[in-house]
């Protein structure tokens, strides 16, 4: 292990010449910066990733199944079990996907679902990202860099290999493809991703794509070459939904394709992650995914959820107003990390204030327990300092539902932090699955 | 009352430079309902290229094409016959997200107050109805509003839409929301139909948006169905009326978002101008 931190320079400057950076937008400009690598991996034990991988197939097949009910016959919400208008309310919600099947009804094709692992040796779900969710490449290239720097440290350890992504992805893009090739449509350069979209399809063998490379025509998807247009079979859209297609969505968006959705819907091309699938990532369906396990696979959930509140129920409320200082109240409508308050650290007028807001719209908000979660050691200027971090594990749905054995951990970098999200400045590990 | 209609509607947009790479999303073709059976129709699309017919999530026909050639300007146009009959409706079930908003409709405090001051005066009125036939005084409450059906409910906020507004066009444009529109106090018939779906729905039942056509001459006009029972009923704010036989749907959705008659995105510099021509005779 001591060479490989011994090359922790090294790796930074590997990661930024290959232009693995991150970029945010703050104040209405974009800045781009380095993602921090940290070299001192996480490790999991083979044994217990076991249980999560049987946890996250468990959750992402229950999500599907939710989002194709939604879609189509509702029975979840006409069975009562999910309250009718946090479906309809969710912004994630799109009418405009009412009746749709998607193409081997598969509606979260990547999906990343957020951990943390407290300090009672429990793992809880933070969040499910379903929509577009990003940073799979920053683990993948980090550890062939690392491996690279210091074969030595892998003969040493038994890691399961995580090279294997780009397959995964090729798999997965492969089963939904309806004829013709694979595509990742990205919205450009100034993407906060764009070095994993390009990445990726280098990896998956995939085509990387703008939206002035892919027009429809005849309810089909085209890619522009030199020569005729190729159609696409299946488009991983980096791209959100509102974004996606001017027609159908924000008619605005000059980053969309138009018609793609005219495409999509007439089954001629795997549009992935699908459209409006976001309504299952919503932060207070998140509440009702324990219920969905049981509801649709009768099989109890085997990752707990954070525990969580929902102010929407009376007595929940009561207990979120009670007990608001030492929760965590989450806005359900923002993403990143935004929109995340601390009871404890709100002055006597913001909690009052919150309180108000949370009596007046309910529905808006979660409240959970802050779960005391492990400290994991990271390097800081040679020294080894304990830090806050989560895990974002990959879950790739094809013919299977296959978890990716590795995963991208992130840390705050601020000790008094408990948001380890990317847009808020932290760094990451690379995820160690080790055999033992 | 069953009627045969004849419709006519013609659209030509004119784009100031020549426009390439022009992909559009029409929604003027009506659908084939049993209270509105389509005998015939034609649309021709000029300049047209790779045309495709399928159907939207809410039901409507939707006729794609993609025109890759410069050309600066565009033209559709439909005719047909069709013929209306209510009495054939067939029950059918309301989406669940024709009770919620959509984002032309959302509820605005002064929609929530406007709210408010009509179902009070509804129960006032009703009130006085009574204590006039029975010689009891009656407490004037919302409480009786809340306790008329959907249909008796619309119309009295349809009729309060109606007072309202003041009809001025130029003053609103196709982005205008329900609350802009209510606040300005003036717009066209797509204002009117926004805040009538954003009253219904508040109070609580379906409510949807319809693009479509009517007897006379002139523009392409909007209103907003309630649903009841099992069936959608047409009323007109703009002319404090139900929309009966005399009125073409073309298309619907939960606000005049989802459901344009025409969208389009091209390529190149060009300011674009629209003229629509319409003709429904009976």
């Amino acid at each position: 292990m001591k060479t490989l931190l011994a090359h922790t320079k090294e790796i930074n400057e590997q990661l930024a010449r290959y232009g693995v950076k991150f970029g945010i937008y703050k104040d209405g400009t974009f800045n781009e910066r380095l993602f921090p690598f940290d070299p001192v991996p996480r490790q999991i034990p083979e044994k217990d990733y076991e249980v999560l991988e049987k946890g996250l197939i468990q959750r992402v097949t229950a999500l599907n199944k939710f989002i194709y009910d939604i879609y189509h016959d509702k029975k979840i919400v006409r069975d009562g079990v999910v309250p009718e208008e946090f479906v309809y309310r969710s912004p994630g919600y799109l009418a405009q996907c009412e009746g749709i099947t998607p193409s081997k009804e598969v509606y979260s094709h990547i999906s990343g679902i957020d951990l943390v692992e407290g300090k009672d040796d429990e793992w809880y779900i933070l969040e499910d990202n379903l929509r577009i969710p990003s940073g799979a490449s920053y683990p993948l290239i980090a550890r062939t860099l690392c491996r690279r720097c210091s074969p030595e440290t892998f003969k040493r350890y038994h890691v399961r290999d995580n090279r294997n992504y780009g397959a995964l992805l090729k798999q997965t893009m492969d089963y939904v493809n309806t004829g013709g090739i694979n595509v990742i449509f990205t919205p450009g350069r100034y993407n906060a991703a764009y070095f994993e979209h390009s990445y990726l399809a280098e990896q998956a063998g995939a085509v990387l794509a703008e939206s002035n490379d892919l027009f429809v025509e005849n309810q089909t998807l085209y890619y522009r070459t030199s020569r005729d247009p190729v159609k696409v079979g299946a488009v991983y859209r980096r791209v959100s939904d509102e974004y996606m297609d001017p027609l159908c969505f924000e008619p605005s968006s000059l980053i969309g394709i138009p018609n793609l959705m005219d495409a999509y819907r007439a089954g001629n091309v795997a549009v992935m992650n699908a459209p409006g699938n976001g309504v299952a990532d919503d932060k207070g369906i998140y509440y009702f995914v324990p219920k969905m396990i049981s509801y649709y696979l009768g099989e109890d959930a085997i990752l707990k959820n954070a525990p969580t509140y929902l102010p929407y129920y009376e007595e929940d409320r009561k207990y979120t107003l009670d007990n608001i200082d030492k929760l965590v109240i989450k806005d359900v409508a923002e993403a990143g990390g935004y929109g995340v308050v601390f009871g404890e650290n709100l002055t006597r007028e913001q909690r009052e204030d919150l309180k108000n807001t949370i009596i007046h719209a309910p529905r808006r908000f979660i409240a959970q327990e802050v779960i005391d979660f492990k400290d994991l050691p990271i390097l800081e200027k040679g020294e080894t300092v304990e830090r806050k971090a989560d895990l974002r594990a990959f879950v790739l749905s094809g013919e299977d539902v296959q978890v990716w054995p590795s995963g991208l951990t992130r840390f705050s970098r601020n000790p008094d932090s408990f948001v380890v999200n990317s847009s808020q400045g932290g760094g990451f590990k690379d995820t160690w699955i080790v055999c033992q | 009352m069953r009627r045969e209609l004849s419709f006519y509607f013609d659209t030509v947009l004119n784009f100031s430079g020549s426009v390439t790479e022009h992909n559009f999303l029409l929604r003027c073709i009506p659908a084939d309902r049993p209270e509105q059976s389509i005998l015939s129709y034609t649309l021709t699309v000029y300049p047209d290229g790779a045309a495709s017919l399928g159907r939207d999530s809410f039901g409507n026909v939707v006729r794609a094409g993609r025109v890759v050639e410069a050309h600066d300007s565009f033209r559709y146009t439909l005719q047909g016959m069709a013929y209306r009959d209510d009495s054939l409706r067939v029950p059918e079930e309301a989406a669940p997200f024709y009770r919620y908003v959509s984002p032309l409709t959302q509820v605005t405090p002064e929609l929530e107050a406007f709210y408010e001051s009509v179902a009070k005066d509804a129960a006032a009125g009703t009130a006085q109805t009574q204590s006039q036939e029975d010689g009891a005084q009656v407490q004037g409450t919302s409480a009786c509003f809340d306790s008329l059906n959907a249909l008796d409910k619309a119309k009295i906020l349809c009729a309060k839409v109606y007072e309202h507004f003041i009809y001025a066009p130029g003053e609103t444009n196709v982005m205008t929301t329900a609350g802009e529109a209510f606040v300005a106090g003036k717009g066209v018939c797509q204002d009117y139909a926004h805040v009538l779906i954003t009253l219904c729905r508040m109070a609580g039942m379906p409510a949807r948006y319809v693009s479509g056509l009517f007897v006379g001459e002139g523009a392409s006009h909007a209103w907003a169905e309630v649903w009841m029972d099992g069936l959608w009923y047409g009323i007109d704010p703009t002319h404090n009326c139900l929309a009966d036989e005399k009125y073409l749907k073309l298309c619907v959705g939960r606000d005049y978002s989802d459901c344009p008659l025409e969208r389009g995105v091209f390529s190149g510099w060009a300011e674009q101008t629209q003229k629509v021509f319409t003709k429904v005779t009976d």
